[in-house]
């Protein structure tokens, strides 16, 4: 009796084993689309696009075209790991073809996530939904934005010239909040608050007369609703919403 | 305690936990426990229990046991603080008893090796090798069985959450680039990267050392200035240094310094940035 359920646990865990992998596995590197009928714009970036591509096709349906896609689930900015970097995401599209200048990206949520998830050292889980971050995660955070400051010179030097970068919205309470009271993606939120506010900087601070970057806040448009229930990624709503911040931006790049 | 009590107790007890350990067990969230039980507890006001009491306990109410007695009953949804109702996930809930258990118990384990990495025994004079011993000496003893990605995923945050050690990077702080290259290559090796991995990222090091080198300069060229020019004539100079350092990107350095941003003063963490 006890083996059966001892099964069915080995079989949860399995489950959650699958899901994980499914939020981390790539397609063995190959993008999801290197030539499309409209080269000149490039999606590079993590799951938030890549676990479904319901924005990638809900943009290339409304714009009756198709675009380049190297999105990968997993994928950090810039850190090496199971999938290509969205660093490296953008060497690869450069490689196959050096002429889109329209860039559609996101990049360092799984800065931000992965530590967390690995026994939290920079501590970016607060207390409370409105207690301080701690020093130790600014800094963590203050590097990523560097990071994407540092990639984004590296774009304009490569000759993009538009750049639309996705914002993360605040996660959610997977775990069942209402025991606890602050579950843990929900003490995410102002990791995330701060996160928004130095992607943001990162995008306004690379501008130039011939190279300019749109930070796209996300984090009023989408709900808990928006969200399946991993607490992170978004669903057909979730997905149709960030596609519609971006489809106004996108347009007159065409 | 008597098994016909214990059963619908631990049950009432946990079940109504089992979609935070599940869910959390999907996002692998091992860094903040749930406590579960103290927050059951408090609620119900029993004593309360670790989930190895739990799992302990349950083994022992179930030993005899042909069949699970019917857990005391819950509620089916659990609604969140925004409004929006989490469904528990379906299954015997005897099953869900033991998994929330183990799921809590793994949390606890992540928090040890947290503990671990900020209690390294030396503090910031044990030799690094020492303090990484005892990193994955608390690794093998808590995490060895605990589902995270494969792959270099896995090998990539052990390796940071090394690094962001207080007392790992004090120590890299006071040595020379070329000790701290060193150890920097000798913690990667043991963490099972391979020399054709190590020998990459000594180069990204080693591009970051120089841009550190460089901001450095910059910096002090920069406080200098501050210290004798002022009005048009500092921002003149100001001007002209960050070209001189950092050529396309000093309108990039200009504009963070405008917000009050100064990045080659920022805490530098070895091996990371």
């Amino acid at each position: 009796m006890l083996g059966s359920r001892m099964i069915r646990i080995v079989a949860q865990c399995g489950l959650a084993l699958v899901l994980v992998a499914a939020t981390t596995a790539c397609r063995g590197g190959a993008p999801r689309r290197a030539d499309a009928a409209n080269d000149d714009v490039l999606f590079i970036g993590d799951s938030i696009f890549a676990l479904s591509f319901d924005i990638e096709e809900n943009l290339e349906a409304q714009f009756a075209t198709t675009f380049r896609s190297y999105t990968a689930s997993g994928a950090r900015l810039s850190a090496s790991g199971v999938a290509p970097s969205v660093r490296s995401q953008f060497t690869s599209a450069e490689r196959a073809n050096p002429n889109s200048t329209v860039v559609v990206m996101n990049g360092g949520g799984n800065d931000l996530l992965f530590p967390v998830l690995m026994s939290d050292p920079q501590r970016c889980l607060t207390v409370s939904p409105t207690a301080p971050l701690s020093a130790t995660c600014t800094t963590l955070l203050n590097t990523v934005s560097m990071d994407l400051t540092n990639f984004l010179g590296t774009l304009r030097q490569g000759g993009v010239t538009d750049v639309i970068y996705l914002g993360y919205y605040f996660t959610k309470n997977a775990s069942g909040g209402g025991l606890t009271g602050n579950t843990p993606l929900g003490r995410l939120r102002q990791a995330v608050d701060f996160s928004a506010m130095a992607l943001a900087q990162a995008c306004s601070r690379v501008q130039t007369a011939t190279f300019r970057c749109t930070f796209l806040d996300t984090r009023s448009a989408i709900l808990p609703a928006d969200i399946v229930a991993d607490g992170v990624h978004p669903n057909p709503s979730g997905s149709r919403k960030l596609s519609n911040l971006i489809a106004p931006r996108l347009q007159p790049l065409l | 305690m008597s098994r016909s009590f214990l059963t619908p107790f631990l049950a009432g007890l946990v079940c109504g936990a089992a979609l935070a350990g599940v869910a959390s067990m999907l996002l692998q969230e091992p860094a903040a426990p749930l406590d579960a039980p103290q927050v059951a507890a408090q609620a119900e006001g029993v004593r309360r229990l670790s989930a190895q009491e739990v799992l302990a306990e349950l083994a022992q109410a179930q030993a005899p046991a042909a069949e699970p007695t019917a857990p005391a009953p819950v509620d089916a949804s659990t609604e969140q603080p925004d409004g929006v109702v989490e469904q528990e996930p379906e299954g015997p809930p005897t099953s869900m008893v033991i998994t929330t258990a183990l799921l809590m118990e793994a949390q606890q384990r992540a928090e040890r090796v947290r503990d671990a990495l900020e209690n390294l025994p030396g503090g910031e004079d044990a030799p690094i090798a020492y303090q990484l011993e005892a990193y994955q000496k608390a690794l093998t003893d808590n995490l060895g069985n605990l589902p995270l990605p494969d792959g270099a995923d896995k090998k990539d945050l052990i390796l940071e959450a090394f690094l962001w050690t207080d007392s790992v990077q004090k120590q890299f702080a006071n040595m020379n680039p070329a000790s701290r290259q060193n150890e920097l290559n000798f913690v990667r090796r043991e963490l099972g990267y391979t020399d054709a991995e190590v020998k990459e990222l000594a180069q990204r090091d080693a591009a970051r050392e120089a841009r550190w080198q460089n901001g450095s300069a910059y910096t002090k060229e920069r406080h200098r200035a501050a210290a004798n020019l002022e009005g048009e004539a500092l921002q003149k100079e100001l001007v002209r240094l960050r070209e001189k350092y950092f050529a396309d990107e000093a309108s990039t350095i200009a504009a963070e310094e405008r917000d009050g941003f100064f990045r080659y003063e920022s805490p530098r963490i070895y091996g990371r940035n």
